[in-house]
């Protein structure tokens, strides 16, 4: 399946997968991640549940030091 | 404009190079009122992006950018915390604000913030900075809104020993908040 992360190209195993399997994929694991499927908010708690399709433009957020 | 504006709250949780810049650019803007919380003092090394001068110091950050506000215009309202900001802390400090300016410098304490502004905090929009490290790839800088959050930065450069924040960068982003924060307040300009 292939969609899109933060407007890059990215190519994954399977038809669909989850929101959380998504990070998993990409070894994300920070302090704070806010993720939209497609414009809309994925709420933490929902992560393990939202499936992720071909097609679907994936939105996440991490922040980096410095201020 | 300057009449609404007037009238506003606006939480600043931070006073480095974030915090100090994006306070001053909303009290010139005219900004009735600033909450600003920080635990540290000011040193000779913030003087290369941070709001401050020479003769302050060794004074808390809080006072000295509440002076520099009072010199550019005394009618801003400025409350302080001078101190660690935690969750609770958080919420009893910025309660009521308008819009919360997320200004810290460490990633953990950015995420504790926008994490109990977003569970706590309730319909308080959110101008976070994330990736500002460096100089030059102005065209990198974005601005992402998620929900009540917006992120401003270009979400991947984190300061290190290669590439430390610098003023114009800092100061950069610290004025997009500020412009956030206002297009929050006013809602979008006409034409």
């Amino acid at each position: 399946m292939r969609i899109t992360l933060n407007d890059i190209p990215e190519e994954l195993p399977g038809d669909a997968t989850t929101a959380r399997d998504v990070l998993a994929a990409k070894g994300w694991s920070f302090p704070l991640i806010i993720m939209k499927v497609n414009g809309v908010l994925v709420p933490r708690d929902a992560w393990d549940g939202f499936v992720i399709r071909d097609g679907d433009a994936v939105e996440a957020l991490h922040l980096v030091s410095g201020g | 404009m300057r009449r609404i504006l007037r009238g506003k709250t606006v939480g600043v949780a931070g006073a480095g190079g974030l915090g100090s810049n994006c306070a001053v650019a909303l009290a010139r803007s005219g900004i009735g009122s600033l909450r600003i919380a920080d635990f540290d003092v000011v040193s000779e090394a913030n003087l290369d992006r941070q709001y401050y001068f020479l003769d302050q110091v060794g004074r808390p950050k809080v006072e000295a950018l509440r002076d520099v506000i009072a010199r550019v215009d005394p009618a801003v309202r400025v409350e302080t915390f001078d101190g660690r900001i935690d969750p609770d802390s958080a919420v009893a400090f910025f309660a009521g604000c308008a819009v919360l300016v997320e200004a810290f410098d460490d990633a953990g304490a950015k995420a504790m913030l926008i994490r109990t502004a977003l569970d706590r905090l309730p319909d308080m929009p959110v101008v976070a900075a994330s990736g500002l490290a460096g100089w030059g790839a102005d065209e990198d800088l974005k601005v992402r809104r998620f929900g009540r959050l917006t992120v401003i930065g270009d979400e991947e450069r984190g300061v290190s020993d290669a590439l430390p924040p610098m003023a114009p960068r800092v100061g950069a982003v610290a004025c997009m908040q500020a412009n956030e924060v206002l297009a929050l307040l006013l809602g979008p300009m006409e034409g």
